[in-house]
């Protein structure tokens, strides 16, 4: 009898039952999707997995908006309505569908992930209720054939990559650069971003285009081993867990002293740097928003979130907020009774938003943002960090 | 590829063989003598993991030595609460005791992930042993090499008790042959409960040991046991230096292979257990059946 064999059944039995997660949930009976005197707004929100605390971020801004309006939006009553899509995309479209099915949501917004996004974006669209992108940046979603109901505050991968290529191509050097990046759309989204703003502005190829593992590296050594001794710098996308944990290698296995690192804003996102401590002192990120930034809407918001929260909004914070601030103007816009279609109409002549990243618009055609990125530097400050601002990349046309 | 890169690859590579080995170690000899295979264990490793953040979080070395404490206590009446559960089923086969243990393995994790949340928890690593040192040109993060360090005293230490010892005698004895053990006048029940004790100690300070490289995280326990099980079949069942050649094989291919053949390098693991159960079906250091 082959014991072994067992071992491999047993193991095989163990993954698949496992694997047999809960998944389902009921359909709610019907109710009106009519308009009432209250704006369901429904957050969808990773709160489990690697993706867990860019979600309890989502949820303080939320909460932060409402308290801040008296729960109330153009005069109506807010009722938010909160689900986990535990950074799944299949989690995430089906409790899309339970949001506008059972809870009757006007609007939709959160959403973490691109491949949430992807699908999230077609429950929206097939049910006519509109979402608003708070995080995501999955490319396919906005710009040209962008369905009417997807809208999104915060920018496309390919957008913040193009804004960081412009910076190392100008700034740093325009040849021997290396990419490396979680392999999922947004990893190699915001490569493509790059790799063109790079080369649009003088650089050439890359050396290197290294891809991890999405959600399956712990350790980045083995990757990090990959990288050309002579690359003249390093452009990195990672978020949430997988940011400290890449953070932490980077400067463990002594990098911080080879060569620059360039990263995209998560990299010293806020919300990691207590994670991350002082391993990511000196790292310089291309994002959409620094809490250093000093513009009066920054001044109010930063004291605001400090007031509630006792910390420093990260990216994901400021996003969330807008978001609602958009959702807010477009009710305003909508006049009257606002609904899951008035309001989606009325989003196309939401002007310019004052957000605590200085002011910018949701382009009407590509219903992506048009804005400024921030070259930030980060450095200790008191006891704890900021994101520098060392240079602003006006809006980029591409 | 150069050698200093290599040096540290190899180097990193032998930081994940030791808390694949002190994890194996335990499963393998378990196996050997209860003729169980534990499916609990990768369980036991990940809530010993979670011990470390049921304080403040704070980084220090009390934290760890507490942690490391706290799990071997824990991790050794989880061998005795197994020895008792396995009981009743004794002679139901191994397919019972594979559904019990599998069982009981999601209660464990699920009760840890309800303690402790569903979330993502990076640690970090106490200040007296984070920071890098120079090896041979490059940086090679401390901590990793206390992990080294610590499985080769721990298997070391496995080995002589299992080879050299009375102890270690007795256990093989009970392995062989546990009738003639028992009209020896040994007690081989004893035995059993004392190798399900030490096994389940040594995961649960893999578990402490390798909570800050690996990340604690819900399908943590699934992923460690499904490596311990592949190190075992590699290195032999119930062999202790089957688990450390298995461990260290695994390791180094798993930490090789993202770094030079990033491609094809999630098939190797799968591909080498293949080969081995095709060329060699009791594993490199396996008993003959």
């Amino acid at each position: 009898m082959n014991l072994s064999r067992k071992a491999t059944l047993a193991a095989l039995t163990s993954a698949a039952l496992v694997s047999l997660s809960a998944c389902g949930g009921a359909l709610g009976g019907g109710g009106d999707s009519e308009s009432d005197d209250v704006l369901t707004i429904g957050l969808l929100i990773p709160k489990t997995g690697t993706y867990a605390p860019l979600g309890k971020e989502m949820q303080r801004a939320a909460d932060l908006y409402i308290k801040k309006h008296d729960d109330e939006i153009d005069g109506q009553e807010v009722k938010l309505v909160v689900a986990d899509s535990a950074g799944n995309p299949e989690t995430a479209k089906s409790k899309a569908k339970e949001m506008i099915l059972r809870d009757n949501v006007d609007v939709i917004t959160g959403i973490v992930s691109s491949p949430e996004a992807v699908t999230v974006a077609q429950e929206a669209e097939a049910n006519e209720v509109p979402l608003v992108i708070a995080n995501a940046g999955a490319n396919e979603v906005t710009g040209e054939g962008v369905s009417d109901y997807v809208w999104r505050v915060s920018q496309s991968n390919y957008d913040h990559g193009y804004a960081a290529g412009v910076y190392a191509a100008t700034e740093i050097d325009t040849e021997n650069g290396v990419f490396i990046g979680a392999d999922y759309s947004a990893g190699t989204e915001t490569r493509d971003g790059f790799i063109d703003g790079y080369q649009d502005n003088g650089g050439g190829d890359l050396a290197k285009e290294i891809l991890t593992p999405f959600g399956k590296t712990q350790n980045y050594q083995p990757f990090l081993g990959q990288i050309p001794d002579d690359a003249s710098f390093v452009y990195a996308f990672f978020a949430g867990g997988e940011a400290i944990t890449f953070d932490k290698n980077w400067k463990e296995f002594g990098y911080d002293k080879k060569m620059p690192l360039i990263g995209a804003q998560n990299l010293t996102d806020e919300d990691i740097l207590g994670a991350v401590g002082d391993s990511a002192v000196g790292i310089t990120t291309v994002g959409l928003y620094s809490p250093a930034l000093e513009n009066e809407a920054n001044k109010k918001f930063t004291a605001a979130w400090s007031d509630a929260y006792d910390a420093t909004p990260s990216i994901i914070a400021v996003t969330t907020y807008d978001s609602f601030a958009f959702i807010d103007a477009g009710a305003e816009e909508a006049d009257g009774d606002v609904t899951a279609q008035s309001l989606t109409d009325a989003f196309s002549s939401v002007g310019a938003i004052d957000s605590p990243r200085g002011e910018f618009t949701v382009d009407p055609e590509t219903h992506n943002p048009v804005q400024s990125y921030y070259v930030r530097k980060l450095v200790k400050a008191g006891a704890g960090y900021s994101n520098k601002v060392i240079e602003t990349i006006e809006p980029q046309d591409n | 590829m150069d050698f200093q890169g290599f040096l540290v690859n190899l180097l990193d590579g032998l930081a994940v063989a030791g808390l694949l080995f002190l994890l194996a170690v335990g499963l393998t000899v378990i196996f050997g003598l209860v003729d169980v295979l534990n499916l609990a264990h990768g369980a036991l490793y990940m809530g010993a993991g979670y011990v470390w953040v049921v304080g403040d979080g704070t980084p220090s070395m009390l934290a760890l030595i507490g942690a490391l404490l706290v799990a071997i206590a824990a991790g050794s009446l989880m061998g005795v609460g197994l020895h008792f559960s396995l009981k009743p089923i004794a002679n139901k086969g191994h397919l019972d005791q594979a559904l019990l243990t599998l069982g009981l393995a999601m209660i464990i994790s699920e009760l840890v992930l309800h303690a402790q949340g569903r979330g993502f928890n990076t640690l970090a690593i106490p200040d007296a042993l984070n920071g890098s040192v120079e090896i041979a040109g490059s940086q090679f993060p401390t901590y990793r090499l206390v992990v080294i360090g610590a499985s080769i005293v721990l298997g070391g230490l496995a080995y002589y008790v299992f080879e050299r010892t009375k102890l270690g005698s007795l256990t093989r004895a009970a392995i062989d042959d546990p009738q003639m053990l028992a009209v020896s006048g040994y007690d081989v029940e004893k035995i059993k409960i004392g190798v399900l004790v030490a096994g389940a100690a040594l995961a649960a300070i893999a578990g402490v040991l390798g909570a800050p490289l690996l990340n604690l995280r819900p399908g943590l326990d699934n992923e460690v046991l499904t490596l311990a099980l592949i190190v075992i079949v590699v290195g032999g069942l119930g062999s202790i230096k089957g688990a450390a050649l298995g461990a260290v094989i695994i390791g180094l291919l798993q930490n090789l292979g993202a770094a030079y053949v990033p491609a094809v390098a999630p098939y190797l693991l799968f591909g080498l257990m293949v080969l081995v159960l095709l060329v060699r079906p009791r594993g490199l250091f396996g008993r003959a059946a």
